[in-house]
C-alpha cells in the first residue's frame, strides 16, 4: 500500500481521542492527574494538525495529476455477493472536504485550549472533539456507503456527546438527547435509502451507484428518486433542513468551540457534501433534485426570518447556519455541486470565525449570551470585533468577502440552470437580505452603542488571550481571502483562473451536469449587482434601526403580530411537540409500557415462575426428609425401571 | 473343568448362587427400608454392595472376562472408605444429639 498515508490521516484523531479518552477515565477515577488540560488541549491539536499537514501533502503531492488515490486497509464484509471493502479514498471532492475539515478543525482544537481553560473535564472535551475529527474523516473519505455510514453514525455520536457535554445541567443533557433522536430519524431514510440502491444496484461502493444510475436513468425512474429522496432525508437529519432542523439550535447548549466545529463548519455540512458524492443519483432523478431545491429554499428564508427576532447571540448564529445550509442545498439542487462546495468552504470559514467570536464575546461576558445586555464592546474587544466584522461582511455577501462570491453563484445558478427555479430565486434573495440584516443587527446590538449590562460585567470586559484571538484572527483573514480562489470567470474575463472550479468541476460532473441556460453577461453583471444591492439594503436598514439604540429593547413577550410569531420560531418545536412527541409518550406509557411490556411481557414471565412454583410445591411434598422413604423411592423405581426393560423394551 | 463344588456353584444356569445374591440384596435392601438405626442402615447397605460385588464376580466367571473381578475389587475398596466416613459421620451425630434414630434426622424435608 503506497497511500497508507491516508490512514494515518485518518488514525492520528483516533489516536489522540483513544489517549486523551483513558486519562480522562483515569483522571476520574484516581482523582490525580496523569496530565491536565493543558497537555490534553496540545495533543488534540497536534494530531489534527499533522492530519491536516499530511491532508496538504496527500493531496498537493501524492494526488498531483491523478484523478484520485486510494488505499484499502482490508476487506470488511465478503458475504456473498456483498462485497465492502474497507477504503479510504480522495478525489477532488473529498479532497476539498478534507483539507476543510482538518484545517478549520486544526484552528478550533487550538482555539479550544484557551475557551476551555479551567474547565474540569476539558481532558474528556478534548477526547471526544478527537474522535469527532476521526469519525468525520471517515464519513470524507468512505468509499462505500457503509464506510460513510459508519463515520455518518460516528459524527452523530459525537455531536451528542459534545452537545450534553456539561451533561450535569439537566436542560444541556437534553439538547444533545433531541440532536441524537431527531438525527436517528434521518438516518432511518439514510438506511432505507441504502438498502433500496443496493436491492437496484447490487453494490454500496459510491463510484458503481453513481455509475449505474448514470447509464440507467430510464429503467426504473420511480424508485431512483425514491431512493435519492429517502437519502436525502438522511441529509435533513444531519445537515437541519426543514422538516428535522429542530436540534440545532438547541445544540447551541454545548461549548461553543463545538457550534463552530460541529454545528457549523463541518458535520451540518456532511448532507450537501452527500449530495454531491451522489451527484451520478441525483441527476438521474430530477424530481429529487427539485425537492432538495425546494427543501433548501424554503429552509433559507424560513430560518432566516426566525434569526431576525432572536436575541441570543448563539441562536442567532444556529439559524442563520441553518439558512446557510438551505443555500447549499439550492445550489446542490440547482445542479450546481461545484458552486454548493464553494459556499461550504467559504461558510466554514466565515461562520466558524462568527461562533469563535461569540464564543470570546460571550468569554469576556461571563457567560451572558442575550445581546439585549451587550453592547459597545468594540472598544473592549478590538481583535475580536475586527474579525467578526470580516466574517459579517462576508456572511452578509459584501464583495470582495468569501460569502459574495458563493452567494451570488448560488442565486446565479438558481436562477439560470436548468433544474433551477424563479421562484426559489426569489426566496433566495429575500433569505439573503434577511441574513445580512440580521447579521448587522447582531453585529450592532454587540459591539456598538452603550454597555447595557451590569456594571461587574463592564468591569470584567477583556479581550481574549492569545490562544483564542490567534485563530480568529486566521479564520477572519480566510473570510476575506477564502473566497478569492473561486472567482467567477465573468469578473475577471478569465484574467486569473477559477482555481476552485477548475480543480473540483472534473470530480462532481463526472457523471453528468446540469446546463445552466443562456443568458446576455448583462442579466449576470445585473443580478451580480443585486446581489451587491441586498447586502448594502439589509446593512443599511440594520444600522439605521440599531447603531445608536436610544431606546430599550422590547421584552419579548410584549410582541405580537409577526414579531411574535417569529420570536416563538413559528411554533415549530410545540406543533412537533403537540403532533409527534406527546402521542408517542402517551402511546409508549399507556400501551407500550402499562399494557404490552407490564400485563403481557412480564405477566407471561411472572406467570410462567409462579405456575412452576405451584407444581414443584406438590412434589416437594415427597420430600419428606426421611431417608428410609427415599430408599423405599429408589427400589420401587429401579424396580419399576427393570421390569418395564425386561417385558416392555 | 467339573468337581462337585463347582457343578454346585455353577449347575442349573447358577440358581444357587443367584439365589444368594438375591437374598442378600433383598436383606439388605429391606433392612435399609425398616431397621430406624442409623448403624443398621449402613451395614444393610455393605450388605447389598456384597450382593452386587458377589453377582459381579459370577458373571465375570461365566462370561470368561475379568472385568466384574476387578471392578467388585473396586467396589470393596470404596466400600471400605464409605464404612469409614459412615461410622464416623454417625459417631459424631451421635456426640451431637444422643441419638443415631434415623427419625431424628428430618431437617430435609420438602
Amino acid at each position: 500500500m503506497d497511500n497508507s498515508l491516508i490512514l494515518v490521516i485518518v488514525i492520528l484523531p483516533l489516536i489522540g481521542a483513544a489517549l486523551n479518552g483513558i486519562v480522562a477515565a483515569t483522571n476520574a477515577y484516581r482523582k490525580k492527574q496523569i496530565w491536565g488540560e493543558k497537555f490534553a488541549g496540545y495533543l488534540a491539536f497536534s494530531t489534527v494538525a499533522t492530519s491536516f499537514v499530511l491532508s496538504l501533502y496527500a493531496v498537493f503531492v501524492k494526488m498531483a495529476g491523478a484523478e484520485a488515490i486510494s488505499c484499502t486497509p482490508y476487506q470488511w464484509v465478503v458475504s456473498g455477493g456483498l462485497k465492502i471493502s474497507l477504503t479510504f479514498l480522495i478525489d477532488h471532492l473529498s479532497a476539498v472536504m478534507l483539507l476543510v475539515v482538518t484545517g478549520v478543525s486544526a484552528v478550533i482544537h487550538f482555539y479550544s485550549i484557551g475557551y476551555m481553560h479551567g474547565d474540569e473535564s476539558s481532558v474528556r472535551y478534548f477526547s471526544y472533539l478527537n474522535l469527532f475529527v476521526f469519525a468525520m474523516l471517515v464519513l470524507i473519505l468512505g468509499n462505500s456507503m457503509p464506510v460513510m455510514f459508519v463515520g455518518w453514525e460516528g459524527v452523530g455520536l459525537c455531536s451528542y456527546l459534545l452537545i450534553g457535554f456539561w451533561y450535569k445541567d439537566e436542560e444541556k443533557a437534553i439538547a444533545g438527547k433531541k440532536a441524537f433522536i431527531v438525527n436517528r430519524i434521518g438516518d432511518f431514510g439514510f438506511l432505507l435509502g441504502m438498502f433500496l440502491i443496493f436491492a437496484n444496484v447490487g453494490s454500496l461502493t459510491i463510484a458503481d451507484v453513481n455509475e449505474f444510475f448514470h447509464h440507467h436513468n430510464s429503467l426504473n425512474f420511480f424508485w431512483t428518486n425514491v431512493a435519492a429522496i429517502c437519502l436525502f432525508i438522511g441529509a435533513t437529519g444531519k445537515s437541519a433542513q426543514l422538516p428535522l432542523y429542530v436540534w440545532l439550535p438547541d445544540a447551541m447548549a454545548g461549548p461553543t468551540p463545538v457550534s463552530a466545529l460541529i454545528h457549523a463548519a463541518t458535520m451540518v455540512t456532511a448532507g450537501v457534501y452527500m449530495v454531491c458524492r451522489f451527484h451520478g443519483l441525483y441527476l438521474a432523478a430530477p424530481i429529487a433534485m427539485n425537492v432538495v431545491l425546494w427543501v433548501g429554499g424554503l429552509t433559507a428564508i424560513f430560518s432566516a426570518t426566525i434569526a431576525l427576532y432572536q436575541n441570543d447571540i448563539k441562536k442567532v448564529l444556529a439559524y442563520s447556519t441553518v439558512s446557510q445550509l438551505g443555500f447549499m442545498f439550492m445550489a446542490a439542487g440547482a445542479g450546481a455541486f461545484v458552486i454548493a462546495i464553494f459556499h461550504l468552504m467559504t461558510h466554514a470559514f466565515f461562520k466558524a470565525c462568527l461562533f469563535l467570536g461569540s464564543g470570546s464575546v460571550i468569554h469576556a461576558m461571563g457567560g451572558q449570551q442575550d445581546i439585549r445586555f451587550m453592547g459597545g464592546l468594540k472598544k473592549h474587544m478590538p481583535v475580536t470585533y475586527t474579525t467578526f466584522l470580516l466574517a459579517t461582511l462576508a456572511i452578509a455577501g459584501f464583495p470582495p468577502f468569501a460569502g459574495f462570491f458563493s452567494k451570488d453563484e448560488i442565486l446565479w445558478n438558481v436562477f439560470a440552470s436548468h433544474h433551477g427555479n424563479k421562484l426559489v430565486w426569489i426566496i433566495g434573495a429575500i433569505a439573503a437580505l434577511c441574513t445580512a440584516f440580521y447579521m448587522f443587527r447582531l453585529v450592532y446590538l454587540t459591539f456598538f452603542g452603550k454597555f447595557r449590562g451590569t456594571h461587574e460585567q463592564e468591569h470584567h470586559l477583556h479581550e481574549s488571550p492569545k490562544t483564542m484571538t490567534v485563530p480568529l484572527m486566521i479564520l477572519g483573514a480566510l473570510s476575506l481571502v477564502g473566497g478569492w480562489i473561486g472567482i467567477p470567470k465573468l469578473l475577471t474575463g478569465g484574467a486569473i483562473p477559477n482555481f476552485f472550479h477548475d480543480f473540483l468541476e472534473p470530480a462532481v460532473t463526472k457523471y453528468g451536469h446540469v446546463e445552466v441556460g443562456h443568458y446576455s453577461h448583462a442579466t449576470e453583471f445585473s443580478l451580480m449587482g443585486l446581489s451587491v444591492l441586498i447586502a448594502i439594503v439589509g446593512w443599511y436598514l440594520a444600522q439605521a434601526i440599531f447603531r445608536d439604540l436610544k431606546r430599550e429593547l422590547p421584552d419579548p413577550s410584549t410582541y405580537t403580530g409577526v414579531p411574535k410569531l417569529l420570536w416563538n420560531k413559528y411554533w415549530v418545536d410545540e406543533i412537533y411537540d403537540a403532533l409527534v412527541v406527546r402521542p408517542l409518550k402517551y402511546l409508549s406509557t399507556n400501551i407500550f409500557l402499562n399494557i404490552s411490556d407490564k400485563k403481557i411481557i412480564d405477566g407471561a414471565a411472572d406467570g410462567s415462575a409462579s405456575g412452576w412454583r405451584k407444581v414443584s410445591s406438590l412434589f416437594a411434598k415427597l420430600q419428606t426428609g426421611n431417608a428410609q422413604a427415599y430408599g423405599f423411592y429408589m427400589i420401587v423405581g429401579i424396580a419399576v425401571a427393570v421390569i418395564l426393560a425386561t417385558y416392555i423394551f | 473343568m467339573s468337581n462337585p463344588l463347582t457343578d454346585f456353584i455353577f449347575g442349573a444356569g447358577g440358581f444357587f448362587t443367584l439365589s444368594i445374591v438375591i437374598l442378600l440384596f433383598a436383606i439388605g435392601s429391606i433392612t435399609f427400608i425398616f431397621r430406624r438405626t442409623l448403624l443398621h442402615m449402613l451395614m444393610a447397605v455393605e450388605l447389598m454392595l456384597n450382593a452386587v460385588n458377589l453377582s459381579l464376580i459370577y458373571f465375570s466367571r461365566v462370561h470368561q472376562n475379568h472385568d466384574g473381578q476387578i471392578f467388585s475389587l473396586m467396589i470393596f475398596v470404596v466400600a471400605a472408605c464409605e464404612v469409614a466416613l459412615g461410622i464416623a459421620i454417625i459417631v459424631h451425630l451421635f456426640k451431637r444429639t444422643g441419638t443415631i434414630s434415623v427419625d431424628a434426622y428430618t431437617s430435609e424435608r420438602g
